[in-house]
């Protein structure tokens, strides 16, 4: 089996690593709810301060 | 011959230094304070430069806010776009690109990101080397012959960069964990410096003269410093993937690089370095340095920033050696020559140190301003259109039967898009002579532009790929001519 062949199985392994247990069932596939209401409040955040500072600086 | 274990390390050491995806076990940044330290490492480095430019827009307070708020406000975006793809399935940036710029399409994606991340490392190489003359030209009293020193210097930090990036990225997160807390109490001891010597009431309202302040209007001081941050934060778009496939917790994945990347080692470094350049009247660190921290502790600051500043170096270097094993031929390179190759242009540059500073620098500013598209190109790609969902598979197949094939492989609405935000965000805001349409004080540039460029893709995919069966959205018949298997993944050929 040449190098390239080689890698190509090895990428083949790992794909199909991914639709099962321990990365399939691991946080990194579970929802991002949470994290997108994270990244919500740090807008929020933001725009409050941007707003403020440009009424009170 | 080796064990099971082995052979799963040195796969493992395989993905993790080269394309293949990183699966969640192997994830190398486990810890909130791994992410914290090498982010804020990695914005710390620029931050005096940056924050010494900060009291141009008129009010050094109003530059101070602002650039925390563009940070914040660009680091989100980019988190999105670029960090949770790359975490869910372990891929680099530009494999993460494809589903909505092409299999062959993303070449745009990697030539401007290895350019990013090349010549910022290059940048950063001249900036150390000619930081180290002027320390050494101003502890002694000799004149001090400067090219052939900086040369020297230069091919030093190359050197010192191949030694450490080689050894994968485990050896910056270590590096990481000491060099950012330093920087942060290094800056936290010129601060009290600065509020000893000049008490906090004329700090506060140290600016510079009027006749060199881009504005004297709040509003518009405040748009110009959050662009400023919002331009910094979405050149990590390149950076922000490839740290977060290593990542392993979710809650990791944006908190704690907004706060060491955003807030900790842009925001808080830079105000220092804005309120000590307004003090001091220059914009330059190796001369504010030495004034507020006198010669030897001056000296010895400086000396350790310019030191530091190796761990960004070896972190830019490292995704720019992942990205361009996109490149076939490149792919098949042991690491070790693969570095080389990539620091190879650096030798030249080493003798032309002035000359990168300014050539590539200018470059690079009309470089960033095609971020601006491809962020929202991405953001409204895999939010909206995907719903966070991609068939990894097809990311690595170069056949006209994957779902990101589109038109020969390249998505030319994307394509498109991006073009167009080009001109948009110059008539918005032009980075090089501060010009600036009547909406930017409110809006600012790159936010607008990165909504207009993802609210365009968003229409032109209903209008046009979508109908045309292209690029395997839901609702659509791509993908249709590979042949499903039993676990629902396609018979499709893949290869790196």
């Amino acid at each position: 089996m040449s190098a390239e062949d080689q890698l190509n199985a090895d990428l083949e392994r790992r794909l199909r690593a991914l639709e099962e247990p321990p990365h399939a069932t691991s946080e990194c596939m579970q929802r991002t709810g949470l994290l997108l209401m994270e990244a919500l409040a740090w807008v929020t955040g933001a725009v409050t301060l941007w707003v403020t500072a440009v009424f009170w600086l | 011959m080796q064990s099971n274990e082995q052979l799963h390390a040195n796969a493992a050491r395989e993905a993790i230094d080269g394309r293949m995806p990183v699966l969640s076990d192997e994830r190398l940044y486990t810890s909130y304070g791994s992410i914290l330290w090498i982010c804020t490492a990695n914005s710390a480095t620029w931050a005096f430069l940056i924050g010494g430019n900060l009291p141009i827009v008129g009010n050094t307070v109003v530059g101070m806010v602002g650039y925390l708020c563009g940070m914040i406000l660009g680091f989100v975006p980019v988190g999105l776009a670029s960090g949770l793809p790359s975490y869910r399935y372990g891929i680099d940036p530009i494999d993460g690109a494809k589903a909505a710029f092409g299999t062959k399409g993303a070449v745009i994606a990697l030539v401007i990101s290895l350019s990013t991340l090349v010549g910022w490392a290059y940048v950063l190489v001249a900036l150390t080397a000619r930081g180290v003359v002027s320390l050494a030209s101003a502890a002694s009293a000799a004149t001090i012959a400067d090219e052939p020193l900086q040369t020297l210097l230069a091919l030093f930090a190359l050197l010192m960069i191949w030694l450490i990036t080689r050894r994968g990225p485990a050896i910056f997160r270590r590096l990481s964990a000491y060099v950012a807390p330093l920087q942060l109490v290094v800056t936290g001891v010129l601060l009290v410096i600065l509020l000893h010597r000049y008490g906090p009431t004329v700090l506060w309202s140290s600016n510079i003269p009027a006749s060199l302040a881009l504005t004297q209007s709040h509003t518009l001081g405040f748009a110009y410093a959050v662009e400023f941050g919002v331009s910094n934060a979405f050149s990590w778009w390149p950076v922000m993937g490839g740290l977060t496939r290593l990542t392993r917790r979710r809650r990791h994945v944006l908190g704690p690089v907004i706060v060491g990347g955003g807030v900790l080692g842009a925001a808080f470094i830079s105000a220092v370095g804005a309120l000590a350049a307004a003090r001091v009247g220059t914009t330059d660190p190796s001369r504010w340095m030495l004034v507020i921290g006198g010669a030897r502790l001056g000296t010895a600051l400086l000396a350790f920033f310019l030191l530091s500043g190796i761990v960004t170096m070896v972190l830019l270097v490292y995704l720019a050696a992942v990205a361009s094993q996109q490149l076939r031929r490149l792919s098949r390179l042991s690491w070790d020559l693969l570095l080389f190759l990539i620091l190879l242009p650096g030798i030249y540059f080493a003798f032309r140190t002035a000359w990168v500073l300014r050539v590539v620098m200018t470059w690079l500013s009309y470089n960033g301003v095609m971020f601006e598209g491809i962020i929202g190109i991405l953001l409204v790609d895999y939010l909206v259109l995907r719903r966070q969902s991609l068939d990894a598979r097809h990311l690595f197949t170069r056949s006209p039967a994957g779902k990101y094939w589109y038109w020969g492989g390249v998505n030319w609405v994307a394509v498109m898009v991006v073009a167009a935000s080009v001109p948009i965000y110059l008539a918005f805001y032009n980075p090089t002579t501060y010009r600036v349409a009547a909406s930017f004080r409110y809006l600012g540039a790159a936010l607008p532009t990165m909504l207009l460029a993802a609210f365009a893709y968003l229409l032109l995919t209903y209008v046009c790929i979508r109908p045309a069966g292209k690029g395997g959205y839901l609702g659509s018949g791509a993908g249709a001519t590979s042949t499903p298997t039993r676990s629902g993944a396609s018979r499709i050929e893949v290869t790196l």
